[in-house]
């Protein structure tokens, strides 16, 4: 019964997924407007037939900057995932394989870092050393390394033990080598739900600091820096600060129900 | 996707239950409130009487976009400052609203026929705010503050090297020790009352304006108040002024909507046609110079071929179009029509677009295939900003590929306009009341020279124009630099935005400056 | 009680490093205060005796060695850009914020609570399946977004409040907690989806527990069992996403504020780190960075409290 509520969240999650990035592909061919064309003569336009969802500002079409900016969101979210993958991975094992003094150190830092509000700190981090999409992935993925670390740790620390690595070891396997092929592999399927509910969170955020005006720099589209610059216009135009949005809730419901539904396959009885 | 937009109706649906039950008293307030009579919004009470209809109007609320920098007229120099308080401070000279200086605290003055020698009047009568007639002395104190002679630390260049001298009591001489005909201006400064201590002025200025201050809460307002014993009858005419601070333009012109907002200065040019029917607004030049800025000792922007090609790829009437909704005057050289005498028409005619030109000069510059170009905005400038965004995407034709580089203002003063450190940027430079103080900025050992612009013959334009006591020929002198700037073009000139207030229907006697102030003095509530 | 010494060593280790590093980096990064306060129009004197006057041409040790002397005493300087004691204006912001991230707590958990009992009570897979797609829009729902929509619908339509014009609470309660609303509301909806996805789940777990079963047999009343027994053991997941929740919407507060320009300690951030009022930004972030703490402090608390077993440690 439960399981296949689960498993409705994993299709939903899928589909949604599966049509923004179908976006992001088309996008790197086709939008029907240029994104960045201005056409003053039609400022404003509400949704029709030549512009499905209208035009902004300078009369550029808002459905073709959606489009770009998914590839926005997705870059964000990919890179950052991957800075945190990659040193979450790098700090959890360490931390949980050679366990002692090396691990309370560690794992300290990851505390001090979760415990600081995230957006706080990539508001700073950005602001400090400089507005741009660069640093805003290089912040989003700081703030996630933590999550991966704990997951790789915890993963390490229930694996340690087994008998199947002491054997490992003495057969001289080198450390390296027993972290990433035999304990490693067995924390991945936490790790790409993680990854799944990381990537959420990550275009949530770039989209929070764009629309502060610290993330993604015009005249690329960004979902989050459209919303800010729709908001001057909300009397005039509310279609254009809608259409963002919907975007926005839609990757970010999208990859939390694909890792919520990943995590219910791998154990259903949760 | 049909699901999404489902769940968002749903979640405005539970949203409208819980609002519901929170604000139920302001509810029936708001609701008889109709769009011809918003004045008294904000205390609309069903008994809102005449009387408080009437309390309601002899204060104005006015708009302002920033914290002031310092209270204290000496230390201050931020613009946004001097809009506020140029109604608490007076010199002993004033500007009026032609862009002229006119005699304020002093009753006359003349200049010795070599040039050297200010010598002041003092008009008698004139009080402070705390009463106190104005003296000599407190002249004095005020120039000699300025100069340094006080607490040893100067506070205004211009004074540095000026000997003050008090005649006597109604009379004090500035020598100086050359010509400077652009010297007049330094003496708007604000005179100060003496043996109040050094921290008091900071604190609670006290001046000779029309209006005296009440108090600051940052972030919130600065409320000024009539003085009653203001050196001109009958001025000024509203009782209390209320610059209220929003850090946003949206939010001030929401507020105006509401109706709590009376005046609002440098209105954006989108809201104009969203302006409730109680409302008017004036416009006009407003004396500054939106340009963007080339960084002359750059590789290729030192190629004046360069420089000229991307002012014919660039498309003014455009921009002013696009991003100021066709309200703004375009400019051809660093000076505003609006300093009639001294400015060169003309000018902003000769780069119209043309795009095949460009491409020939970016060809005979050796570019032929474009380059890459940086252009550095200041993030809080809105105007700037979708400028920029205009220019990238007008470049693309002669292939070259700038890209916006959006950084914090401080950072901007302290990279870009002190370190020089960029390639373009985009910035308004607000107006003077003297030519030489627009123009020397390009001068070559100028200090704040950020676009490293140097050429002999402009410098020597500029310092002769300096000792011209002749108005005629100093307008000459400064057209002439005008053309200069035009022909080498070490920025392209866009426009002088214009200036949009907006003012509640009731109020009336606006008076446009070609200065960065708002003067409430001249003011009433018809 | 050594848990505490603990915890308090590597609190005052940790706010020592925040203090040296925001020192650091403002000595590195470009901007100057002064500049970004006197503007393009500032005069070569002036900058220089503003720049005395603050101290800026004394060595960064010198600076720092001052700073936290003043600040061991309570004293954390002057703000450069406004010119007030450090410690008053974050006082007066803390005030605003702090009430915004409490009425959004408040109707967090009054809304939050209640659907999640109900929705756990019924269970039936209809419930099941609405309350998770419910929970998970919500969850998605960024509040910044959902903030410009009630702008939109709240302000510009139905006129309700004015965007942009605060009312301080002092002045006047009902608009003041009027404007507050809206944006708290903002804040709470993401955050209600999410005790309402682990609350009841936690709620349905703890049903089905023998002891439940025991309690009834007992012939407990059911709401009798619901407070007695369920809640309180379904609370303990809670208080850990509560501890969040409240971290978060400190963080979330910077970007709503920014929405609905409420004066709160996030604008105030962002205005001290674009005018690089470094006195105002250390003081602010050893601030956050003490509330925060705080925070989890009292999690680990709350833990304890409620289930004894829970050792602090």
């Amino acid at each position: 019964m439960k399981k296949r509520k689960y498993s409705f969240n994993f299709y939903i999650g899928i589909v949604i997924v599966a049509f923004l990035l179908g976006i992001v592909i088309v996008s790197f061919f086709y939008t029907p407007y240029t994104v960045t064309q201005m056409n003053i003569g039609k400022k404003f336009l509400k949704p029709c037939w030549e512009h499905l969802l209208g035009t902004d500002h300078f009369g550029r079409d808002i459905l073709s900057r959606i489009m770009m900016g998914s590839q926005t969101a997705f870059q964000v979210g990919l890179i950052s995932i991957g800075i945190g993958l990659f040193f979450g991975i790098l700090i959890g094992s360490i931390a949980g394989y050679y366990g002692g003094i090396v691990d309370e150190i560690l794992m300290r830092i990851m505390d001090a870092v979760i415990a600081f509000p995230g957006l706080l700190f990539a508001l700073m981090f950005v602001a400090v050393l400089g507005q741009g999409i660069v640093n805003t992935m290089i912040a989003l993925g700081i703030m996630s390394i933590p999550q991966f670390a704990r997951i790789t740790r915890s993963g390490f620390l229930q694996v340690k033990p087994l008998k199947y690595i002491d054997m490992a070891k003495s057969i001289g396997v080198s450390n390296f080598r027993i972290m990433m092929v035999h304990i490693l592999p067995n924390v991945i399927s936490p790790l790409i739900v993680a990854c799944s509910m990381g990537f959420a969170s990550a275009v949530l955020a770039e989209a929070g600091l764009s629309y502060l005006g610290l993330g993604v720099q015009p005249p690329n589209p960004s979902w989050g820096r459209m919303l800010s610059e729709s908001q001057m216009y909300l009397l005039k135009a509310p279609t254009y600060s809608i259409v963002p949005g919907i975007f926005i809730t839609l990757s970010v419901l999208g990859f939390n129900l694909l890792g919520d539904g990943i995590s219910a396959i791998r154990d259903p009885r949760k | 996707m049909k699901r999404n937009v489902l769940g968002s109706l749903m979640v405005l649906l539970l949203v409208c239950v819980l609002a519901g039950c929170g604000t139920e008293q302001k509810n029936d307030t708001n609701s008889d409130i109709t769009n011809q009579n918003q004045t008294q919004s904000e205390n609309t009470n069903e008994q809102s009487t005449n009387e408080e209809i009437m309390a309601k109007q002899d204060k104005v609320v006015v708009a302002v976009p920033q914290d002031p920098d310092y209270l204290d007229p000496h230390l201050s120099a931020a613009s946004g400052t001097t809009e506020i308080m140029f109604n608490v401070f007076e010199g002993l000279l004033k500007a009026d609203p032609s862009g002229r200086v006119i005699p304020a605290i002093a009753k006359d003055y003349t200049i010795s026929n070599d040039g050297l020698t200010y010598t002041f009047k003092l008009q008698q009568g004139i009080h402070f705010h705390n009463g106190k007639e104005v003296t000599m002395e407190d002249v004095a104190y005020s120039y000699k503050r300025l100069k340094g002679d006080i607490t040893g630390e100067p506070l205004s260049e211009a004074f540095e090297e000026v000997e003050i001298n008090v005649v006597d009591d109604e009379t004090i001489a500035f020598q100086l020790t050359e010509v400077n005909s652009g010297f007049l201006v330094n003496f708007t400064k604000a005179v100060i009352p003496s043996g109040l201590g050094e921290e008091a002025h900071n604190k609670t200025p006290i001046g000779t304006g029309p209006y005296k201050f009440k108090g600051y809460n940052p972030s919130q307002n600065i409320v000024l108040e009539k003085f009653d014993d203001y050196r001109i009858e009958g001025i000024p005419k509203i009782n209390e002024v209320e610059f209220r601070i929003f850090a946003d333009s949206q939010s001030a012109f929401m507020s105006l909507l509401a109706g709590e907002v009376d005046m609002y200065p440098r209105m954006e040019t989108e809201n104009i046609e969203m302006l409730p029917e109680n409302y008017y607004y004036v416009e006009g030049m407003q004396n500054m110079v939106q340009l963007m800025s080339m960084n002359n000792a750059t590789e290729p922007l030192n190629d004046v071929k360069v420089r000229q090609a991307i002012n014919y790829a660039i498309d003014t009437d455009f921009i002013i179009e696009a991003v100021a909704n066709g309200k703004g005057t375009k400019l051809g050289s660093n000076m505003s029509p609006v300093m009639s005498f001294f400015y060169e028409d003309g000018l902003q005619d000769k780069y119209n677009i043309n795009i095949e030109k460009a491409k020939h000069l970016l060809k005979d510059a050796g570019y032929e295939k474009g380059f890459e170009l940086t252009i550095t905005v200041p993030s809080n400038y809105d105007l700037h900003v979708k400028t920029a965004e205009v220019i990238v995407e007008q470049l693309k034709a002669v292939d070259i590929q700038a890209s916006i580089e959006l950084v914090e203002w401080g950072i901007w003063l302290d990279r870009v306009y002190k370190g020089r450190d960029y390639e373009t940027t985009i910035i308004g430079l607000t107006g003077k009341l003297d030519p030489n103080n627009i123009l020397f900025r390009y001068e070559t050992n100028y200090p704040r020279n950020y676009m490293n612009y140097s050429n002999e013959q402009y410098d020597t334009i500029i310092a002769q124009a300096v000792k011209t006591t002749n108005e005629e020929e100093r307008a000459r002198l400064y057209k002439e630099a005008q053309v200069l700037l035009a022909d080498e073009v070490p920025a392209v000139y866009i426009m002088d935005p214009n200036f949009i207030v907006a003012l509640k229907s009731n109020l009336k006697g606006y008076q446009l400056y070609p200065l960065y102030v708002q003067d409430m003095s001249v003011m009433y509530f018809d | 009680m050594r848990y505490l010494l603990r915890k308090m060593s590597s609190v005052i280790m940790t706010l020592f490093l925040v203090t040296v590093i925001t020192f650091i980096v403002f000595e590195i990064i470009p901007g100057d205060p002064i500049a970004a306060k006197l503007g393009i129009e500032a005069d070569k004197v002036q900058i220089e005796a503003l720049r005395k006057e603050l101290q800026l041409d004394q060595p960064l040790i010198v600076r720092y060695k001052d700073w936290i002397g003043n600040a061991l005493k309570g004293d954390l300087g002057i703000s450069i850009r406004f010119d007030e004691p450090v410690i008053n204006l974050i006082q007066i912001r803390m005030m605003v914020t702090s009430r915004l991230a409490l009425i959004a707590l408040v109707i967090t958990i009054i809304i939050g609570v209640p659907l999640s009992i109900i929705t756990a009570k019924y269970d039936n897979k209809g419930i099941g399946i609405g309350t998770s797609i419910f929970s998970q829009i919500g969850m998605a729902l960024p509040s910044f977004w959902l903030g410009i929509l009630m702008t939109y619908l709240f302000g510009l339509v139905l006129k309700q409040f004015i965007p942009g014009r605060y009312v301080p609470m002092e002045q006047n309660f009902v608009q003041g907690l009027n404007y507050l609303l809206y944006p708290a509301i903002a804040i709470a909806i993401p955050k209600i989806a999410v005790v309402v996805r682990y609350l009841r789940n936690a709620i349905m777990d703890q049903t089905n527990q023998d002891y439940v079963r025991t309690a009834y047999s007992k012939g407990l009343r059911s709401h009798q069992v619901m407070v007695r027994h369920i809640l309180r053991n379904a609370l303990i997941p809670v208080i850990t996403i509560m501890g969040m929740i409240i971290a978060d919407i400190l963080g979330g507060s910077l970007i709503i504020e920014q929405v609905f320009t409420i004066p709160g300690i996030g604008r105030l951030l962002i205005m001290g780190i674009s005018n690089r009022d470094f006195p105002l930004v250390q003081g602010m972030v050893i601030y956050i960075a003490l509330i925060v703490i705080a925070i989890n402090l009292l999690v680990d608390i709350m833990y304890h409290f409620i289930d004894p077993r829970i050792k602090l440690n």
